[in-house]
């Protein structure tokens, strides 16, 4: 298994975040000034600059941007392979950078539909992906 | 943003030592081999006479601070610089424009480095995210690779096309890192790191350190060699992946528009590129995104590689780039395209070398850079 890192918080808007991740949630800040939605956390909106904003529940699906594997193990917390790192763009619109686990190599795709899958670590929650539409 | 600098900045003088093992020298010692060397080619003997001073950190800390390199070198220059991204042509950029506003006459720009792990690991060790195992700077090319796999039907045969034809420059290179013979079969029987790249796909760490001298063009007149002069630069930057921008190089090909149209040339003038390469896709990338072909061309152009190659119609990186020649920001490339354009390259000389471009990208915190820069002898368009 994977040793995973929570990464430190960089700033205060992080935790809701993880909090939501905790409770199998994905949600990321929508700014209530123009409707950008954020990723990373953060207090202002890189759009329009504004501070207000509410957090959103997102669907979780998204679809596969792009995939690589790792051969051969480059550090020694992922030390099993093949693994995967995809770009996922969410439904909702951002992309960001996750595991789809569940598929072995050359069974996952660019634009193949995935949805959201938390691993629960000892102190945070994991959001990885697996193959698949929404339900 | 369109800027040209023409006839006002040159670069006078290169140095450089072997890339390679260094045993335990010292990257503030290697620097000032380079510095000398920079210096005797530029025909300076008065070292004070250089007023500006950049070096160059890596994210680790190492690399060349340039207040404690001047006390190393006994150099008292009035301006000093480093950057948060500070590979060659970004440096370079900021003399550039130090020496065309006329806060110095001339400048440095001043990098060594002999890392941990030199020969044997492979560069770029960056850890972008430990949740999801995200290493390495080969990773984001990795990614772009497949969507160009995906998109156009590609395959890495051209990967290893540009990694093999890069080792036979440096077998011409005496002071290239890597210079043992490799071939396709080498290229394919090479493990898988990041599929779809392999090992040979990316650069490793080497020791070594470099060294340029650019003035003003009235300054470059007294100078011993044949100035190389600045034609023109292209840069920008992009958000990526936060953003759900796809890693189309979209960034490079707005570089390349300005940097043609500043200088009233096109990719049909360019005698010799040289791209930064931390892996073979940014080389793939540099030839459709500079024009050299059409976007998911760049199979059919590099073909069996002859046509990169010192008598090809586009001879790319001369030295064996970062691939074969060693990792040292982009400097090296920068002493090669310098001495071509002087004709100084023996064996692997390109024939009537007049202009040459260098690009180069990079990721830093989530965010991609790109800049590049054309260059020319003074009698290129004679």
């Amino acid at each position: 298994m994977p040793e995973r890192t929570r990464p430190k918080p960089k700033n205060r808007f992080e935790q809701a975040y993880w909090d939501a991740l905790a409770r199998h949630q994905l949600s990321l800040q929508r700014c209530k000034g123009c409707g950008f939605v954020r990723h990373p956390p953060g207090e202002f909106c890189p759009e329009c600059w504004s501070g207000e904003f509410e957090w959103q529940p997102l669907s979780g699906t998204g679809s596969i941007v792009s995939i690589i594997w790792y051969m051969k193990s480059l550090d020694a917390r992922f030390p099993e392979v093949p693994y995967n790192v995809a770009l996922v763009r969410l439904t909702e619109g951002p992309a960001l950078i996750s595991n789809v686990v569940g598929s072995a190599f050359g069974e996952i795709n660019i634009g193949d539909p995935v949805r959201a899958r938390y691993c629960d670590e000892t102190d945070f929650t994991a959001l990885l992906f697996e193959k698949g539409s929404a339900g | 943003m369109k800027q040209a600098f023409s006839r006002r900045v040159s670069i006078v003088g290169v140095g450089m030592t072997r890339q390679g093992a260094h045993g335990d020298a010292d990257g503030y010692a290697l620097a000032l081999q380079a510095f000398r060397g920079a210096l005797e080619d530029a025909g300076i003997r008065d070292k004070h006479r250089i007023d500006g001073l950049l070096g160059a950190k890596q994210f680790d800390g190492s690399g060349i601070d340039p207040v404690l390199f001047s006390r190393v070198a006994g150099i008292t220059p009035s301006i000093t610089g480093a950057l948060d991204y500070a590979t060659a042509a970004f440096t370079l950029h900021y003399g550039a424009a130090l020496i065309a506003s006329g806060a110095c006459d001339m400048l440095a720009f001043v990098y060594g480095r002999n890392p941990p792990g030199s020969m044997v690991e492979l560069s770029g060790a960056q850890e972008y995210d430990l949740v999801h195992g995200f290493f390495n700077a080969a990773a984001v090319h990795g990614l772009s690779w497949v969507e160009h796999m995906h998109k156009y039907g590609t395959t890495t045969e051209v990967l290893g096309r540009i990694a093999v034809q890069s080792r036979r420059h440096a077998e011409l290179n005496p002071d290239a890192a890597f210079r043992e013979p490799m071939t396709m079969d080498d290229y394919r029987n090479s493990p898988s790191m990041i599929w779809p790249l392999r090992e040979y796909d990316v650069c490793r760490m080497s020791g070594g350190a470099a060294a340029i001298i650019m003035a003003s063009n009235e300054v470059a007149r007294d100078c011993a060699k044949m100035p190389i002069d600045f034609l023109s630069i292209g840069r920008e930057a992009t958000h990526a992946l936060e953003r759900g921008i796809q890693m189309s190089f979209s960034p490079e090909r707005r570089a390349a528009k300005q940097l043609y149209e500043a200088a009233g040339i096109g990719p049909q003038d360019v005698d010799v590129l040289f791209p930064y390469e931390a892996t073979t896709v940014a080389a793939a990338a540099a030839l459709e995104n500079y024009g050299f072909c059409e976007p998911g061309g760049c199979e059919a152009f590099v073909g069996d590689g002859s046509r990169i190659g010192i008598n090809g119609e586009l001879p790319m990186n001369t030295h064996g780039g970062h691939l074969s020649g060693g990792y040292l920001i982009g400097l090296t490339h920068h002493v090669e395209l310098v001495r071509q354009l002087r004709g100084e390259c023996g064996p692997r000389q390109v024939p009537n070398a007049k202009v040459g471009l260098y690009a180069s990208g990079g990721g830093i915190r989530a965010q991609f850079y790109h800049a590049a820069t054309l260059f020319a002898r003074g009698d290129w368009n004679a």
